[in-house]
């Protein structure tokens, strides 16, 4: 993936800038979309190397899929369910095991309803 | 020649005889890592400990009688991509975030190694999430391929490869997302095997792209892979994409007569950009097969060209579904620990599936996705395989910048199209360059005919002796 974007770099730096280069607010919005806090260089990077990247995903705009269904499964599974009986887990002590801050038997995350500091 | 350098059927023939003990076996293994790993850095964490106290149990069953059918794999020291949970051990994915966590349960296809008798010899590097295709994305420092230091193992499986390749190992599991299994294969000279998406659980494998990782395994031989999909192939309730569809015998595939086969040669897999000496060795491996009795005939898959961009618009999306999980709270050290190649693939796919672009990126890859899987089921109307290289080119060196756009493009082309249609793939060597670097042969199926393409690699591996060369190591 990497040796794609170097080339999908070289390859965007050598066109005029189009349209629908991604703009820093872009960036922004995504990462806070996906919960990444970006530094102000990583946002400057990113914007390039996506820009170019996407651009690269329109080739799939000149295809004709009409009338041609979505897949999303590639073979044929549907509303896979299981019987509704108890079985064991893990122990709360396993599930607790790899957590960096607990508080008796759970998981002490930040506050939602406090201030964010 | 040490023990470690024996495949599988080999070691179990020695157990059996008691020509040699598990304790051996597993000794002379942890010395050729001691030997050669820190210039290779295979591993990520050697189970040395635990692998010699394992293999003491096991040579106490060697004493009586023992049913190999129930134990195929007893006594078998194996690498495990650090992909796949292994309760107590270690499991990094290659990424700073889970650099010191310690699952609780093993993965399905380490289980299944475990009841068959195997010895899990140490955790391999890997690309950090397996987003990769050199290895060099590891958050632990790359591997280097045993072939030449200088140049990748493939990846995202690089530590799979190198280290059954440098024979620290007698066989090593792997995913194949869009080629991780393959393509170490291939740069290593091994054989690696995607199957049929389903074909073996998922369960407790860290998820890249959930409807396109295939666990799998690579091994030193088309027999040996044989074994060891046999023991992880089936289906399993904690994973609800696994397929209930029967397990046949695999080892019984091998041997049987080719007469008749129709392979089809795809001609999207064979243009411009894939050097000539590969074309040379996969048409002349062709060649040899027809010899046998296999005809081969021009195909198409008319899609491929837009295999790429369907592939990274609809991977990337799944992967920034899948990351979403990595908070800190439950396990990790949290999102600021993940790497570049992690952060641009999770915004690749949070965009991609945000509003006002889903329908222009994800759903439109999904709708070329069935184009691409239709050309599949098309020219497996007419053939029983394809035959085509893995990669377009040799291992490539570490660092390199490849400026050859046309280069880069086909590197994955080859690759991603079995994954987006669900395909099971072989890797396996036709030849080696004059650089003394291996050539890689995959041959494409029908969906759960991985006996199919066993018996094919196995034919052509009976008529070649590409599998006994071994890289030489300082």
């Amino acid at each position: 993936m990497k040796r794609i974007l170097i080339l999908a770099i070289i390859w965007a730096m050598n066109k005029p800038s189009s349209p629908a280069d991604l703009s820093r607010d872009q960036v922004e919005r995504i990462a806070h979309l996906a919960n990444l806090s970006l530094t102000k260089e990583e946002i400057k990077k990113f914007q390039k190397q996506l820009s170019a990247v996407l651009n690269y995903f329109k080739v799939l705009q000149k295809m004709d899929t009409s009338g041609v269904q979505a897949t999303s499964q590639v073979t044929g599974l549907e509303n896979v369910i299981r019987e509704d009986n108890v079985s064991s887990g893990l122990s709360v002590e396993q599930a607790l095991s790899n957590s960096p801050q607990k508080y008796n038997h759970f998981f002490q995350i930040k506050g939602i309803f406090e201030d964010e500091s | 020649m040490s023990l470690n350098d024996l495949n599988i059927i080999e070691a179990r023939k020695g157990l059996e005889k008691k020509k040699f003990s598990v304790a051996e076996l597993v000794k002379d293994c942890l010395k050729r890592i001691q030997q050669t790993d820190d210039e290779i850095n295979a591993f990520l964490t050697v189970c040395e400990k635990e692998a010699i106290e394992d293999a003491s149990k096991k040579d106490a069953l060697l004493k009586d009688k023992v049913n190999w059918k129930q134990l195929p794999l007893l006594g078998i020291p194996l690498a495990i991509k650090d992909l796949f949970l292994t309760e107590g051990i270690r499991t990094t994915a290659g990424s700073r975030v889970l650099a010191n966590y310690i699952p609780q349960y093993d993965s399905t296809v380490v289980s299944r190694l475990k009841e068959a008798g195997a010895i899990i010899i140490g955790k391999t590097n890997l690309d950090a999430w397996a987003h990769g295709s050199s290895g060099e994305n590891s958050d632990f420092g790359l591997t280097r391929n045993p072939w030449n230091l200088n140049l990748t193992p493939g990846g995202s499986s690089s530590g799979s490869g190198a280290s059954l390749a440098a024979d620290m190992c007698l066989g090593a599991t792997g995913t194949d997302t869009g080629g991780s299994i393959r393509l170490p294969a291939s740069f290593c000279n091994q054989v690696g095997l995607k199957p049929t998406y389903g074909r073996v659980s998922r369960y407790g494998v860290i998820a890249m792209a959930s409807s396109f990782d295939c666990p799998g395994c690579l091994a030193k031989t088309v027999a040996d892979q044989a074994v060891l999909l046999q023991v992880v192939a089936g289906y399993d309730q904690n994973d609800a994409t696994s397929m209930k569809e029967p397990v046949p015998n695999y080892s019984s595939f091998l041997g049987s007569d080719l007469k008749g086969l129709k392979a089809g040669i795809p001609r999207e897999y064979f243009t411009k950009g894939v050097c000539a000496e590969v074309k040379t060795a996969v048409l002349k491996a062709i060649e040899k097969l027809s010899k046998l009795g296999v005809e081969a005939t021009p195909v198409s898959l008319p899609h491929t060209e837009y295999a790429i961009a369907c592939y990274y618009i609809l991977v990337s999306s799944e992967i920034s579904s899948n990351l979403a999980r990595y908070d800190g709270i439950r396990y990790g050290s949290g999102r600021n620990s993940f790497g570049d190649e992690a952060k641009r693939r999770i915004m690749l796919g949070t965009y991609s599936l945000s509003t006002g672009y889903y329908d222009a990126y994800y759903l439109k890859a999904q709708k070329v996705r069935t184009l691409i899987k239709k050309d599949f089921e098309k020219v497996f109307e007419k053939v029983d395989i394809l035959i085509a290289p893995t990669s377009p080119t040799f291992p490539f060196k570490l660092g390199e910048k490849v400026d050859d756009p046309l280069t880069m493009y086909l590197s994955d082309v080859l690759l991603c199209p079995a994954n987006i249609a669900g395909m099971p793939s072989l890797s396996l060597t036709c030849g080696f360059s004059q650089d003394n670097l291996p050539i890689g042969m995959q041959i494409i199926g029908r969906q759960f005919n991985e006996g199919v393409l066993l018996q094919v690699g196995d034919a052509y591996e009976k008529m070649t002796d590409w599998h006994l060369r071994k890289p030489k190591l300082d």
